[in-house]
């Protein structure tokens, strides 16, 4: 049978044989409506061909928030074996290398807002730079550069964005291993020299966010979060260095076409096997990037608590604001993972996926080993973001991932049709949701009906054994990108 | 210079260029990412020269116009014309237009890439296509 079809109340296959040259299966975690928009956009093709890449291992996974992207679909994953022809895809981490998302807790509740929100999100504005090419928080000169590409957060840390112990509530401490910032071009790192700690466009941002709802109170406790709880919420990544990274990468491996005798179904898949010195050289720059991603919003953050000592005259640290975890959606991992009875080491590219290690995974910060990783899924704009935790089931389903967020219903275009800027914003602030000021022009490409429902998709996650859900957050300010 | 059409992608964005020549299809795609990026100005400007070699034309239209994408992020650059002064299905060498952008310059997307997303530079009975998706 080529057909696709359910294997699980929230699994769905697609055989070996629905593309041609498929390697293994395509696994889609999916309730059915989810799962019938994936057909429908033509995602579900592009797990298929994502199962055609050399030394893939199990399956082509794709997460509740899959939607069509180009070469890997947004939402998908896919381990390659080093010691089976494995190949590493720049593709399949994306130009926004390590693109996540980081959670800061205070300890103000909603009512502490009351009559000071308007103000606080004006002073957002001024200490977080946003928007295209965007100058950032903390220029740097000359080699500086080659210290973050190298250090990531503990570097900005020492240049006075941040507290010490912000690095432990990081993947990887702050600091991804392997990171080569001589591996990056000096193009990228002209791009990146002004751009640390700015926002950047598109469907980034920073909310403050409100904690409406707990559906886990002990691994809440633990993640020091509580009902009522103001938050703040930060979508960002690498900016320019992270996009010239990539299209230089792609652009060295296109070239050679099929000398590695593979020939993609789709050009952006284009790939190099891990054991080649190209693969490793992007493996190095790729981490690099993931370094400046983590301390761009290491320097982001601290520009919020500099706003809200600002707003609330009271230092970050009388309020509580210490960050709750950093998580990226848009890397590749070497991890290890147990596959038919052995431990082997392969690639984990997550594209528009995050890591969500269970409690017993000795990667995990202490605090962190009896609740599993913190996940954080921002919702579409002016909707509900969610904190989930990492399960260890999740390791033999789908290589320890989850969602990312909502995932995109819908093509900016016909989004920009339903309603204009103007209009989404008088609804989104009619629903008591303060906007910082932007292009509102361009506000309804990024509205809530153009994304599908968090509540499902990591309801759906939950439902197939990949992560818990701990907490529902909802918006009350949102400074977009 | 020909006309180009956006197209449809579910995150993404797309152009379809439609031109007499290949010259003309490559200039008109350059004008295409411009407009969508919100950074084509009228003008004069000072010219740059760029110059890249591929493995074939849709190779070369995905780093011409990450050459250009580039001068905008890195340099702030907006664009006032582009042509192309020699294209084979290797190497193509051409000049843009550039002036920087001010404080007060409204832009539109920001573009983060040129992707290899169904690309296609193709000669039809009707001229020559492009077609190319962008990451936002």
């Amino acid at each position: 049978m080529s057909e696709p079809h359910r294997i699980g109340e929230f699994e769905w296959e697609l055989p070996i044989g629905f593309v041609d040259g498929m390697n293994v299966p395509g696994r889609i975690f999916a309730s059915q409506a989810l799962f019938d928009k994936a057909l429908e956009d033509r995602a579900a093709e592009q797990v298929a061909n994502v199962a055609t890449l050399p030394g893939i291992v199990a399956a082509s996974y794709a997460m509740p928030d899959i939607h069509w992207g180009y070469g890997f679909p947004i939402g998908g994953v896919a381990a390659t074996d080093p010691a089976d022809g494995g190949v590493l895809s720049p593709g399949g981490v994306g130009f926004d290398i390590g693109c996540g998302v980081r959670l800061m807790r205070t300890d103000l509740t909603r009512s502490d807002l009351e009559g000071s929100l308007r103000a606080l999100v004006d002073a957002l504005e001024r200490h977080v730079p946003r928007g295209i090419g965007g100058l950032g928080r903390l220029k740097l000169k000359g080699d500086e550069i080659d210290r973050v590409l190298t250090e990531g957060v503990p570097y900005v840390i020492e240049r006075g964005a941040g507290w010490e112990d912000d690095a432990e509530a990081c993947e990887d401490l702050g600091t991804l291993p392997d990171a080569d910032a001589s591996r990056v071009s000096e193009r990228a790192k002209e791009r990146g020299r002004s751009q640390l700690g700015s926002l950047g466009s598109g469907n980034h941002f920073l909310e403050v966010q409100v904690v409406d709802q707990l559906r886990d109170e002990s691994a809440a406790q633990v993640l020091g979060l509580a009902e009522n709880q103001v938050c703040v919420m930060i979508h960002s990544g690498s900016r320019g260095v992270g996009h010239q990274t990539c299209t230089d990468y792609l652009r060295t491996i296109d070239t050679l076409g099929d000398q590695f005798g593979y020939v993609p179904p789709d050009r952006q898949l284009a790939c190099a096997p891990l054991d080649h010195e190209l693969a490793d050289d992007y493996r190095r720059a790729m981490n690099a990037c993931g370094n400046y991603a983590l301390a761009n919003r290491q320097v982001l953050m601290d520009g919020v608590r500099r706003a809200f000592e600002f707003t609330f005259r009271r230092s970050p640290r009388e309020l509580g604001m210490q960050l709750v975890y950093d998580v990226a959606h848009n890397l590749a991992k070497l991890e290890q993972h147990s596959i038919a009875g052995t431990t082997r080491t392969v690639c984990v590219h997550r594209k528009g996926a995050t890591r969500a290690f269970g409690p017993s995974h000795p990667d995990l910060p202490e605090r962190y080993r009896t609740t599993g990783q913190p996940v954080l899924v921002p919702g579409s704009m002016g909707t509900a973001s969610f904190v989930l935790t990492g399960t260890d089931e999740a390791a033999g389903l789908s290589f320890s991932s989850t969602c990312h967020g909502s995932g995109r219903a819908m093509s900016r275009t016909k989004a920009k049709k339903q309603m204009t800027g103007e209009d989404l914003k008088e609804q989104l602030e009619a629903g008591g949701i303060v906007l910082a000021k932007t292009r509102w022009k361009a506000l309804s490409e990024e509205a809530p009906y153009a994304y599908k429902d968090a509540e499902e998709v990591v309801g759906t996650c939950e439902g197939a054994g990949l992560s818990r859900v701990v907490a529902r957050l909802r918006p009350v300010g949102v400074v977009k990108g | 210079m020909g006309d180009f059409e956006i197209l449809d992608h579910t995150a993404d964005v797309g152009l379809l260029a439609r031109a007499a020549t290949v010259i003309e299809v490559f200039e008109t795609a350059t004008r295409g990412l411009a407009d969508l990026a919100g950074i084509w100005r009228a003008g004069d400007g000072e010219e740059i020269i760029i110059e890249v070699e591929a493995r074939d034309h849709e190779g070369l239209l995905v780093d011409w116009l990450s050459e250009v994408l580039y001068l905008h992020d890195a340099r702030n650059l907006a664009l006032t014309s582009v042509v192309i002064d020699d294209l084979s299905s290797t190497h193509i060498r051409g000049r843009v237009g550039t002036r920087s952008l001010t404080e007060s310059d409204e832009t539109s997307i920001g573009i983060k890439a040129v992707t290899y997303h169904q690309l296609a530079v193709r000669e039809t009975s009707e001229g020559w296509r492009a077609t190319i998706f962008f990451d936002i």
